[in-house]
């Protein structure tokens, strides 16, 4: 028999705030433990959460952006579970008046467009940190994390493939990091999903019995664990077994996951709406303010580059996979005025350091202004190639100002005819065979020779004008 | 004339006409503190050497000429659920013995910013749970006009150092009736603000929709100075209402000035305020008073309240339901109790040994009633449905409200009970907030006034309740009727 997979996600993002959903401290990742905290996020008898507004513009921006519908009157409820890293053992967050529901996001599929329906959207905290120190065998807790915003997008059990999975949570998160609300950092923990797969016989119309899969790292992780998941209930299946309603772990080292909890113990958080948080009224006014300054998404933005500027297909959508690199294309092209340059730099040297320095493009050191000088004189003649990305590196790593850095460094191009033909002549003189071989045809001579004299010239010939000189001192050698 | 048995405006004007001086006041407080503590036992703390540098300090300030509020150099105590800095905050309980906070709650920055000397911080009844100030990890108070009765609950150690003068005046915090209730055991005059006008930041939360901080005092028109200097909106609190929908602080001022009228004022008396179970002196101290505003030109009209009942059903539901959630940060890992020295298997096992060691037996089951309240399949039964009884009731006294300006009736239905009788029928414990918890459930303010005494002596109290946000009306009508009255100018023999 063949199967169907069936799967749903749960994508928890951080919100890139500046401080936390309920009280003023700093949301910055990192930070000595417990310096980021205050009696609110650390759940002191008696404090207050007093509610951040930008959480909510954020959430509807993400409402907006996903076509979900804002409830107007939105309100927090706590949920309550005893854990060391939740100091009022209960979390805020939302469950009987999410702030989004009814959305979906549109997935381009080997099959063509696809429809995924998000469920719901919901505001909430985050929980510390638990540190586990080997040396005192103890546990400590590190608060920081707490109450750093969260949204909670719910989908629906709408995807049938680990790559359909993939392909929604990749554009779910440049939705999100084009909306500017979160960075959506899986290894800073700052993006985490939780997987729900079921299986059923192709053609079925009834759900099979799901698991859910938590503590995947990585979206490469969470494609394995779709997979073997699904393989492991189609495995059950075909032995006659049952498959249990329960969460499971995935550990990455094994390639497998194990049983966490099943239904039974599934806990019950006694939901209940928050008395020390009034609801929230988001008026039609303010969605509408949250709309006019929404930023525009990677779809229309890919659009724009192959209508405006020329740029293929492939090219538009490399350049929209994040907003960092979106923007310094966008800025490079308009300040420089050479958007074919500037889309050949980002998908090459940029792109190529990025992947060397294992960061986030946002991460690297490149002023558009920068980039923009160095295209501007590569077409000016002013550098090569070559000395240019000598120069790119430079501004990467040392911040350089990149006509500073020609000017200090002497690297202007030397197209001084006179200055060429002295040095040509030198290496001339020098290499007495390069001649005899250039007159017997051996064209490598050529290139033997431009070489010694770039050499001399430290880079800095302009090769054209170094050709043409080179070839007329050997003909009439 | 002794200090201690000035009234907070009283005093605050003689400091202010340089006749005592604010250490004097401090002093002499202390000293009565002394002489009557040991009986009475309303402190947990007392801080004589901060007391004292405070008054000193205050009256640095005031020979400076700089305008602080009126009450300046009153000298005070703060229950002990309201957080202040640097000075324990137990809950009266194992639980906090030794948690001091590193912040002040709003309502007491407000007052100590404007001048006031704290002394100490009052015994309450376990996190507020209770009517008898019988549950407290640092003993049981005593009702200063009898020392084997109860001074009621849960501020009954605010409503006790008023009483024994111990204090010029106090905070308490009311949720079902814990400010108004020991102001009418101690003979002290009690006000329960409407739900938002006072901030509820950093007092330690029982039942968070309805609890108040609110002023205990010897008079109405000391009362609504307090709530003047406390009240307001603030940026801690999101249920603190914001400016405009916030009471009237410029018409409650002029409220406790002398020569106040009721004249025109209508009030209700509910029929279902004087059901079953109201001691006979109780009915005829009420009856009284009610008499004694219609005589000062109020009219006074029988009229009918729901569901008042049901009311202590509900507010027992949403109460504990709150507090379960409420009283679940204190698990023994950040702060507070934690068991030493003992082996525990797990960390639910340790959660269960610090709770149940750390709380006494009356939060163990308030915990356990609001845990279960809300529990999967019986949420819907008893939480739902006490929302919606909740709703009810509020459409009820708006409803009456919108006839009357007040509604008058018994604090409670009898004077303060022999310790430990409470506690051995708790349910019936829970049925004396009848004519409290009302006040909570609809958000109303509400005023203790003493209005006579029983046939052992011991005092008696009415209750107004208001509009929402019209304190003024409220402390308008107190002062009026102690203008006319001395039952507040009795103390008792200690
Ligand atoms: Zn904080």
């Amino acid at each position: 028999m063949s199967y169907e997979t069936v799967i749903g996600l749960e994508v928890h993002v951080e919100l890139s705030t500046a401080s936390k959903i309920f009280c003023s401290c700093e949301t910055t990742f990192g930070g000595e433990p417990n310096t980021h905290c205050c009696p609110v996020c650390t759940g002191l008898p008696g404090a207050l959460p007093v509610l951040n507004e930008q959480v909510v513009d954020y959430a509807i921006r993400t409402c907006l952006a996903t076509h979900c519908a804002i409830t107007p009157l939105t309100r927090f409820d706590r949920k309550n579970y005893f854990y060391p890293d939740l100091p009022k053992a209960y979390q805020i967050s939302q469950l009987h008046k999410p702030i989004g529901r009814n959305g979906h996001l549109e997935i381009e599929t080997a099959e063509g467009l696809k429809k995924i329906g998000i469920h719901e959207i919901h505001m909430e905290e985050d929980a510390g940190k638990l540190i586990h120190d080997p040396w005192e065998d103890c546990t400590l807790v590190d608060y920081n994390r707490c109450g750093v915003p969260l949204l909670e997008i719910v989908s629906e059990p709408d995807l049938r493939s680990a790559e359909e999975a993939l392909i929604y949570l990749e554009k779910l998160r440049s939705i999100l990091q084009f909306l500017g609300v979160s960075d959506c950092r899986m290894e800073q923990g700052s993006l985490r999903a939780d997987v729900n797969v079921s299986v059923r016989p192709v053609g079925s119309q009834t759900f099979g019995t799901r698991t859910e899969m938590k503590n995947m790292n990585s979206f490469k992780a969470i494609g394995r664990a779709i997979v073997a998941e699904a393989k492991r209930q189609i495995d059950l299946i075909e032995d006659g077994k049952t498959i249990k309603q329960e969460t499971r772990r995935w550990d990455e080292n094994k390639d497998s996951s194990f049983a966490m909890r099943s239904k039974e113990d599934a806990m019950d958080y006694r939901y209940f709406p928050d008395p020390d948080l009034v609801a929230i009224n988001i008026t039609p006014d303010w969605i509408e303010r949250v709309r006019s300054g929404l930023a525009e998404l990677p779809e229309s933005r890919r659009a724009r580059y192959i209508a405006d500027w020329q740029l293929s297909e492939y090219e538009a959508g490399v350049l929209t996979t994040h907003p960092a690199i979106a923007n310094l294309f966008e800025e490079t092209a308009t300040l420089s005025g050479r958007p074919k340059d500037a889309a050949s730099w980002m998908l090459g040297e940029f792109m190529q350091a990025a992947k060397e320095q294992e960061c986030e493009p946002q991460d690297l050191h490149m002023p558009a202004q920068s980039l923009a000088t160095l295209i501007a004189r590569v077409a000016e003649g002013v550098v090569n190639r070559n000395t240019a990305k000598k120069i790119f590196t430079q501004i990467l790593e040392n911040k350089v100002d990149p006509d500073a850095y020609i000017e200090q460094n002497g690297l202007r191009m030397v197209s001084n005819p006179d200055a060429l033909k002295d040095k040509i002549a030198e290496i001339i003189a020098a290499n007495p065979q390069s001649i005899v071989d250039y007159k017997a045809g051996k064209t490598k001579a050529m290139g033997f020779l431009v070489g010694q004299v770039m050499r001399a010239m430290q880079g800095k010939a302009d090769p054209q004008l170094l050709n043409e000189l080179l070839k007329d001192a050997l003909d009439r050698a | 004339m002794d200090i201690y048995t000035l009234s907070a405006l009283e005093l605050g004007h003689k400091i202010a006409g340089r006749e005592i001086s604010a250490p004097e006041a401090t002093q002499a407080m202390l000293d009565r503190i002394t002489a009557t503590d040991q009986t009475v036992k309303a402190y947990l703390t007392v801080v004589p050497e901060q007391a004292l540098a405070q008054a000193a300090l205050i009256q640095q300030r005031l020979d400076n000429g700089e305008q602080l509020m009126p009450l300046a150099g009153v000298p005070m105590a703060i229950k002990d659920n309201i957080s202040t800095k640097g000075l324990r905050t137990t809950c009266g309980s194992k639980m906090l013995w030794d948690y001091v906070p590193p912040y002040n709650a709003t309502a007491a920055d407000r007052l100590l910013a404007g001048g006031a000397v704290l002394l100490g911080k009052t015994n309450l009844d376990e996190f507020a749970m209770g009517n008898t100030t019988e549950t407290s990890y640092g003993g049981i108070t005593t009702n200063p006009w009898a020392s084997d009765r109860v001074p009621g609950g849960s501020s009954g150690g605010s409503a006790a150092a008023v009483a024994a003068g111990e204090a010029v005046y106090a905070l308490g915090s009311d949720t079902g009736g814990s400010i108004r209730q020991p102001a009418s055991y101690c003979g002290v005059t009690g006000l329960k603000p409407t739900y938002g006008a006072v901030s509820r930041f950093g007092l330690v939360a029982y039942g968070s929709s309805l609890d108040q901080i609110g002023p205990l005092a010897k008079t109405a028109a000391d009362c609504g100075a307090i709530l003047a200097q406390i009240a307001g909106p603030d940026s801690k609190d999101s249920t603190a209402m914001p400016a405009g929908r916030n009471l009237d602080t410029t018409a409650l001022l002029k409220s406790i000035e002398p020569g106040q009228s009721v004249k025109g004022l209508k009030i209700g008396i509910p029929a279902e305020y004087f059901g079953e179970g109201l001691q006979p002196e109780v009915r005829t101290a009420v009856e009284a008073a009610a008499a004694q505003l219609a005589e000062l030109g109020a009219t006074v009209e029988p009229c009918h309240l729901p569901l008042v009942e049901e009311g202590i059903a509900t507010y027992y539901l949403i109460a504990t339901a709150e507090a379960s959630a409420n009283l679940a940060r204190y698990d023994g890992i950040q702060y507070g109790f934690r068991p030493t020295g003992q082996a525990y298997e797990d960390l639910a096992d340790f959660y269960a040994q610090a709770r149940t060691e750390g709380f006494g037996p009356e939060v163990r089951r308030r915990i356990m009633l609001g845990t279960f309240a809300l529990s999967s399949g019986y949420y819907d039964a008893y939480y739902l449905k006490a929302l919606k009884v909740r709703k009810l009731l509020q459409q009820g006294y708006r409803e009456a409200l919108s006839r009357f300006d007040l509604l008058i009736g018994p604090v409670a239905p009898t004077t303060a009970p022999k310790i430990g009788t409470t506690l051995s029928d708790p349910l019936q414990g829970y049925l004396a907030d009848i004519y409290t918890v009302a006040a909570n459930l609809t958000g109303l303010p509400g005023l203790s006034l003493p209005c006579g005494f029983d046939q052992i002596g011991l005092p008696i109290g009415v209750q107004l309740i208001g509009r929402a946000f019209d304190e003024a009306t409220l402390v308008r009508t107190g002062v009026t009727y102690q203008e006319a009255t001395g039952y507040h100018r009795q103390s008792p023999a200690l």
